[in-house]
């Protein structure tokens, strides 16, 4: 195996919006980056900045007007067909009409490789909500929905997992929570992450390697690389060594906003 | 309160049969124009066998009729989502099938079809076929947005994706259609048998009134609203096995 199937390679993906009677729109303009296996990466910026448009690229949700991404080598599409794409989203998106370990199992009903009960029994187990496994969605708080959503992408055992706001909707109490028991069990599986996310501190707290986004055109302006261990986090979320790297990317992010502002009509 | 609540359709129905009774005494109202509860019973009561042979052969047409628009509205809903091409061809002719007056053309079907049981079933499943139809269509298109995109991540092929999302999304408003269509099957029935045929408590009905026995025709008309309630109930009970928002609701 080469060193370049052991990474994630973006080489200049543009995604381009073309409308009938309106200017094209450059979600996204000359993106690249090189990505190692087994990394939690997140991606932030303001609204508009193609973040999301990027974290579908990887899903092979959208594809790009150009430029190439392999994942271990592959494009997204052939991983999308094998199944082994994790997907979280805002909302959890459980189906209502099935229980908790119904919907963890779904995935890989679906892939044609349904997890035995005892599996998703762990997976319930693992991700803290074992007693759930036969309630249905409504009864379980938002918190409690995305640890189950958290569990059904682990289901599929994919070789990367997508995450696009996945705490956003909850409040920063629970928000924290969720990111300590995410942190505990990715450390875990050590699979590669590409986490979507407003907040710079969930961001700084979360990641090996932060990608900051900017708009018109959507495209990547810094990457910073938090390199305290994952051990001592807890403990230092607000010391020194996080806060100085949550201000390079606030800084990044408005030096890059201001920008765009300025290029503005008034 | 709460005891009150549950019995307050009870309590409604027997104050207005209480005062119905009593008009009609104190007022002296002739029995050919307007029976008294007591008496419709008692009819019913008489007339109990020849009702029960009607009833049959109109709930058989009713059953048929009724599963036919229930199964070709589903089938065609399902179709028009699957290949949008099939919609455009097709739903301008479902709507302007809805704004013909049915038993204006049941002389034709007479012509078509006889004057068996066939007309009949044809315009219940004519009348019952489009609230499905519509209802589902609505129902299959309301899927969440965010399930149909955790189904693409996982490349699920399109049944996978009816049997799993789509058609369990729908289920609810499924039966809102099954519901609707079973009130307007009972109209068509009787309608239907009005038109068509020598029996069916349509039939009945008509033939009740044409004699001037007006407790008969209440007798009737006690029948056919006693049947649309127990199939109503039906079709309610297998919804709350089905339909998981009647299952939360509950």
């Amino acid at each position: 195996m080469t060193a370049d199937n052991k990474s994630i390679v973006g080489q200049n993906l543009n995604l381009i919006y073309r409308r009938a009677g309106a200017e094209p729109v450059a979600a996204l303009q000359d993106v690249s980056f090189t990505i190692e296996d087994g990394q939690f990466i997140s991606l932030i910026g303001p609204s508009g900045c193609g973040k999301t448009t990027l974290l579908k690229i990887f899903g092979d949700l959208l594809v790009p007007t150009s430029g190439q991404l392999t994942i271990n080598g592959e494009p997204p599409s052939v991983l999308r067909r094998r199944q082994a794409i994790g997907q979280m989203f805002q909302d959890a998106t459980l189906l209502p009409w099935k229980t908790i370990g119904q919907n963890i199992a779904l995935l890989g009903e679906i892939a044609s490789r349904k997890p035995p009960p005892h599996e998703v029994a762990a997976l319930a187990n693992m991700v803290g909500i074992g007693r759930f496994i036969d309630n249905y969605p409504h009864e379980l708080s938002g918190g409690m929905r995305q640890r189950a959503a958290l569990a059904r992408a682990y289901a599929l055992k994919p070789r990367i997992l997508l995450m696009d706001e996945p705490f956003g909707a909850l409040d920063e109490i629970t928000r924290e929570h969720m990111n300590d028991e995410l942190v505990r069990i990715w450390t875990k599986s050590r699979l590669t992450v590409i986490f979507v996310t407003h907040s710079i501190a969930e961001a700084a707290y979360l990641s090996d390697r932060v990608l900051v986004m900017a708009p018109r055109p959507g495209r990547v302006v810094a990457e910073i690389s938090i390199d305290m261990p994952r051990e001592q986090r807890p403990a230092e979320r607000f010391g020194p060594e996080l806060t100085r790297c949550a201000e390079e990317i606030h800084h990044h992010l408005v030096t890059n906003m201001q920008l765009g502002n300025e290029n503005e009509p008034a | 309160m709460s005891l009150l609540n549950r019995f307050l359709p009870g309590i409604t129905i027997v104050v207005a049969l209480l005062i119905w009774e009593f008009s009609t005494r104190y007022f002296g109202i002739k029995e050919f124009i307007l029976p008294a509860p007591s008496v419709v019973l008692a009819t019913a009561v008489t007339i109990a066998p020849e009702l029960m042979r009607n009833m049959w052969a109109t709930l058989s047409v009713l059953l048929v009729g009724y599963g036919l628009g229930v199964v070709l509205g589903i089938a065609l809903a399902v179709l028009m989502i699957i290949l949008p091409p099939v919609r455009r061809a097709l739903y301008p002719l479902v709507v302007m099938s809805q704004t013909i007056p049915k038993i204006a053309i049941a002389p034709l079907l007479i012509l078509w079809f006889g004057v068996g049981p066939e007309p009949k079933v044809f315009i219940i499943a004519l009348l019952a076929f489009f609230p499905v139809l519509v209802n589902t269509v609505a129902g299959l298109e309301g899927t969440d947005r965010g399930h149909l995109e955790l189904m693409r991540s996982v490349n699920a092929n399109l049944w996978k994706v009816y049997r799993h999302v789509r058609l369990p999304a729908a289920v609810p408003q499924i039966f809102a259609g099954l519901k609707l269509a079973l009130t307007v099957s009972v109209i068509g029935a009787v309608v239907g048998e009005w038109v068509v045929g020598n029996q069916g408590l349509g039939y009945l009905l008509l033939a009740y009134n044409s004699s001037l026995l007006t407790a008969n025709v209440f007798a009737t008309l006690l029948l056919i609203i006693l049947i649309s309630a127990v199939l109503f109930y039906s079709i309610t009970r297998i919804e709350r096995v089905f339909s998981w928002r009647a299952r939360l609701d509950s």
